[in-house]
């Protein structure tokens, strides 16, 4: 972790799904565990970018953002580490 | 010189087919061929690869009939579940989800079979798979391109997904749309694509109802909310923006959302073409797959745009479909044409 990334918020967004629902989530980043420090920045690294990307009809998407960095991960390549993260997510408009 | 037509029921021509001598499968094979195509094909491939268990399967079936599966996920996110609920030779499972599943299934399947005469999905007879508790409380459902998957609901926002055969009719009209426009789900092919779902969907739920469109309640998903989700519905084709509290979709491209989450708004911006087909459907009257829906789906089944197309493409090739379908300055090419303009397309 750099010193710069350790007071950031990490910030986590679910996008798509039959119901197209905008769910949102920020932690601190330094208070993430080692294991999911590194499956955030392995996101970063395979999945940079935040452009819209065409993907499969209804599935989820998410999007993480750390200071000037960002990913867009497939539902289906959501790192098992992170799993914890979703539970954080909540309904937000638009 | 006279000419004969021999009807022969595909059901006989592919028992021949299967097992009839060497010059009788010739013959029922280049039959089937003519109007059976995919079919015959299929049957080619599979006496070719010697499974003939599964062809006499696909046989037994016959055109107009589904062959549904419900598999059982077991709470995980396993897309080749094995373990068999439900089949079309068994009896009602123990398990209301995968009962919900399977009828849902089987009236998608009977709507685009006894309105278009379309066989399943592919239009050759694909059987049809879904899993029921799909994940640990999970809040969605969607075709994988195989398989429809069902979750649960987290019982806060969403109860379930089997429950609502329109949603049952979104999914699997995906695989429809895959099958023949392969709308790109991207920005505006992306919501078109969406809006196809919402709209065949619909018409599912209708059609189920015996309802006309003026009685229909054009809701998406309604009766899946739960208790944190104020609203009666995900998405209203008739007023989109008002199915939930925080709905924002927009029903004209005076609100048309760039984005870029969601693969490009498409859940939001297929409002728009949602609303045109809604507009034209109650101008025409009637039942909505009479005219509206025949008419969204010749564009679809002719490929009358392609997998790029944005909403102004879409737009002229259905108000072209009309004029094609119903003659040049008809009411349904002036329907069509209108509920466009009305919502700021054209
Ligand atoms: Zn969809």
């Amino acid at each position: 972790m750099t010193e710069s990334q350790g007071g950031k918020q990490l910030r986590l967004e679910r996008s798509g799904g039959f119901a197209g629902l905008l769910l949102r989530a920020s932690f601190q980043y330094s208070q993430l565990s080692e294991a999911e420090r590194g499956a955030v920045e392995q996101c970063f690294q395979r999945w940079p970018g935040s452009d819209p990307a065409a993907g499969q009809p209804d599935r989820f998407s998410y999007r993480l953002e750390l200071a000037e960095r960002s990913a867009l991960v497939p539902e289906a390549h959501w790192p098992e580490a992170l799993k914890a993260l979703l539970t954080a997510l909540r309904p937000t408009a638009g | 010189m006279r000419s004969y037509h021999f009807i022969v029921p595909p059901q006989l021509l592919e028992q021949r087919a299967l097992r009839g001598s060497a010059e009788e499968r010739e013959i029922a094979l280049a039959t089937l061929s003519i109007d059976h195509s995919i079919r015959a094909g299929r049957i080619q491939n599979t006496l070719l690869a010697g499974s003939a268990q599964r062809l006499q399967l696909a046989v037994r079936r016959g055109a107009g009939r589904p062959d549904r599966t419900v598999f059982d996920a077991k709470h995980r996110l396993d897309t080749h579940a094995t373990s068999v609920l439900r089949t079309e030779e068994g009896q009602p499972a123990g398990d209301a989800a995968a009962n919900q599943a399977f009828d849902g299934l089987g009236a998608t399947y009977g709507f685009y079979w006894d309105v278009f005469r379309r066989d399943s999905i592919d239009n050759a007879a694909l059987p049809l798979l879904g899993e029921v508790h799909f994940g640990e409380r999970y809040d969605n459902a969607f075709w994988d391109g195989e398989r429809m998957m069902f979750g649960d609901g987290d019982g806060q926002l969403f109860t379930g997904f089997t429950s609502a055969i329109d949603v049952i009719g979104h999914e699997l009209t995906h695989g429809v749309t895959e099958a023949t426009l392969g709308l790109r789900y991207l920005g505006q092919p992306g919501a078109l694509n969406e809006s196809i779902s919402d709209v065949f969907g619909s018409m599912v739920k209708q059609y189920q109802l015996g309802q006309t469109a003026d009685q229909a309640d054009w809701l998406i998903g309604a009766g899946i909310l739960g208790p944190v989700m104020q609203g009666q519905a995900l998405r209203s084709m008739k007023a989109p923006g008002t199915a939930y509290e925080g709905d924002n979709q927009p029903g004209s491209m005076s609100g048309y959302v760039s984005t870029a989450s969601d693969n490009g708004g498409v859940h939001l911006n297929s409002g728009i073409p949602n609303h045109a087909f809604y507009l034209a459907a109650v101008a025409l009257g009637g039942r909505a797959w009479e005219k509206a829906g025949r008419i969204w789906y010749e564009v679809m089944v002719r490929r009358a745009v392609g997998p790029q197309a944005g909403f102004v493409q879409f737009a002229q090739a259905t108000t072209t479909m009309a004029a094609s379908l119903f003659g040049l300055g008809s009411a349904e090419a002036n329907a069509v044409q209108e509920a466009w303009r009305e919502t700021q397309v054209l």
